[in-house]
């Protein structure tokens, strides 16, 4: 019990703290003065650099150097899909740049608890029993919705 | 005051002048290195690496996270330097978990599913995954094989220059009169000989050279093709490089117009 | 009673926001990240230089060369605007050059080539 209690209290007060930088609480001390380069030490900086290939939403493939830690990035939306950038083009394909990550693959996954738990119809036509109790609450209301699938679904049905 | 007059009036005949039409494709891949050139940029890299400071790892992988885990599941620490032991290839000098007497040599995590020897397992459930491996086209393409000239697509690498068939190779030129103007005149014969869909950039209107002969000249426009397509009708023409170049035309002219032309 | 798990370590005195900025400084800082210097020996340092003069020689000849060409390039505009006075209408023509926009489909050269090496599409 003690273990949950202090793993909870101290991932609380960094996610709480996290994120936070007030000018004014910012105390650096004394110790963080530079230090004197004497004559002939002087070395120029070289930050740490990973080589990365940068894949354009073409297919070109750029190399090029990058503090940041990620030797592969992929652009979906740059200069070569561009209608601004492409002005004689007919055939460009602009690639939706929400389907891309962990969020959306996880959404694919696991929409289909979201879409059992509300908003479904039943083979009458009527609306399930959450969608009733929403008429309970009264009018204006509007369901939260969650996950691509569920939304494309609400939006098929009032079409119909 | 002192003017000259360069063409005096009493030039019988003018020559007749034609327009001809430099029209280069651009390189679309960074060019090959020359072996010096490339064992020199080696060189140095590997100097550069080994003069890179740390990474600081503690600034773009918060501790205890997902992300920190993986890095540390992917870089083990170096030799500790244990004071006790004798180390016979010299003592480590740890900060920072690195030893600050070589290159760091980092793994990053991947986005995609590893194999033990770092190829890439492959998905089949999800096509077209957005994390997969980058995997670069090669730079030899399909036309370089089959060794067809009149590709646009073949030394991507180089830059091309149109030539066409008629009674031998040469660059395109057309007949021009007094009255329009030189880049004019290049623009509208490309057209009528090549199809209107061609997407070019023409330099300047002003004329890069000039070739005289006895009661002709001709004039040197140049222009950039940008996308779309020569297709002419019943008309040779060929894409080549500027080394390819010499041996289509004749050796003087080839001469004459070698310092206009790029690698 | 019981050993307390620690998840992370333990929270120094100093507050949140003092401590993401000696957070950003120290990824900026060179103390205790630089590496050693490199210490050659007599002979390691001739190759270094013999290397370095070669390089020297090599990019000089390569920027002789892209000057003469450049020069020959002015000159051989410069000839051609001369004998088109010939033809003061062309002349004319060719002087007040119009200012085209820079094309917004010229590409850099890239390190590998597209997946369409090519782009045959075009409609004005």
């Amino acid at each position: 019990m003690f273990r949950g209690l202090g793993y909870t209290q101290n991932a609380f007060q960094r996610t709480f703290t996290r994120g936070i930088a007030m000018k004014g609480d910012v105390h650096l001390s004394g110790r963080r003065v530079m230090r004197k380069i004497k004559l002939g030490k002087a070395r120029p900086a070289i930050f740490h650099q990973f080589e990365t290939l940068v894949e354009l939403s073409d297919g070109s493939v750029i190399k090029r150097r990058s503090q940041a830690p990620k030797d592969e990035i992929r652009m979906l939306n740059d200069q070569r899909n561009s209608t601004l950038w492409n002005p004689h083009r007919s055939d460009l394909i602009s690639v939706d740049p929400n389907a891309a990550g962990k969020v959306n693959k996880f959404k694919q996954r696991f929409a289909s608890f979201d879409e059992v738990s509300s908003g479904e119809q039943d083979k009458n036509g009527k609306p399930s029993i959450n969608e009733s109790f929403l008429d309970l609450l009264g009018q204006n209301v509007q369901e939260v919705a969650k996950g691509g699938k569920l939304f494309d679904k609400k939006q098929k049905n009032k079409k119909k | 005051m002192v003017v000259i007059k360069r063409f005096n009036s009493t030039v019988s005949k003018l020559p007749t002048i034609s327009s001809t039409l430099i029209l280069s494709r651009n390189p679309i891949i960074t060019r090959e290195l020359p072996a010096f050139e490339q064992q020199y940029y080696n060189y140095q890299n590997e100097l550069w690496k080994r003069l890179m400071w740390t990474f600081p790892k503690w600034y773009y992988y918060r501790d205890g996270t997902l992300g920190d885990q993986r890095f540390k599941e992917l870089n083990k620490p170096p030799v500790f330097n244990n004071p006790k032991l004798e180390y016979t290839e010299g003592r480590p000098d740890i900060k920072q978990l690195r030893d600050r007497r070589f290159k760091q040599v980092i793994n990053l995590p991947k986005s995609y599913k590893q194999a033990e020897d770092g190829s890439e397992i492959v998905d089949e459930e999800i096509q077209d995954n957005l994390s997969r491996k980058i995997n670069p086209n090669s730079r030899i393409t399909k036309a370089d094989e089959s060794k067809d000239l009149s590709s646009l697509e073949r030394q991507l690498s180089k830059t091309l220059y149109l030539i066409i068939n008629e009674n031998g190779w040469k660059l395109p030129t057309f007949k021009s009169d007094t009255q329009t103007p030189l880049h004019k005149v290049a623009e509208e014969g490309l057209f009528n000989i090549g199809g209107e869909e061609i997407n070019y950039f023409n330099v300047s209107s002003k004329p890069c050279h000039h070739i005289k002969g006895s009661d002709q000249i001709e004039f040197f426009i140049k222009s950039h093709i940008l996308s779309g397509s020569f297709k002419p009708k019943n008309l040779k023409f060929l894409w080549v490089t500027k080394d390819e170049l010499s041996e289509y035309l004749n050796e003087d002219y080839y001469k004459q117009i070698k310092h206009l032309l790029n690698e | 009673m019981f050993k307390q798990f620690v998840r992370f370590k333990s929270i120094s005195n100093t507050n949140a926001s003092t401590q993401k900025v000696v957070n950003q400084l120290s990824a900026l800082s060179a103390s205790r990240k630089q590496p050693k210097l490199i210490k050659l020996s007599a002979q390691d340092l001739i190759k270094h230089q013999t290397i370095q003069n070669a390089w020297k020689l090599y990019s000089d000849k390569l920027a002789r060369e892209n000057r003469k060409m450049l020069k020959e390039q002015y000159e051989s505009i410069y000839n051609a605007m001369e004998e088109l006075k010939q033809f003061p209408e062309l002349f004319e023509a060719a002087k007040d050059d119009v200012k085209a926009p820079f094309p917004l489909e010229m590409r850099i050269p890239t390190d590998f080539p597209p997946n369409q090496p090519w782009i045959y599409n075009y409609e004005k």
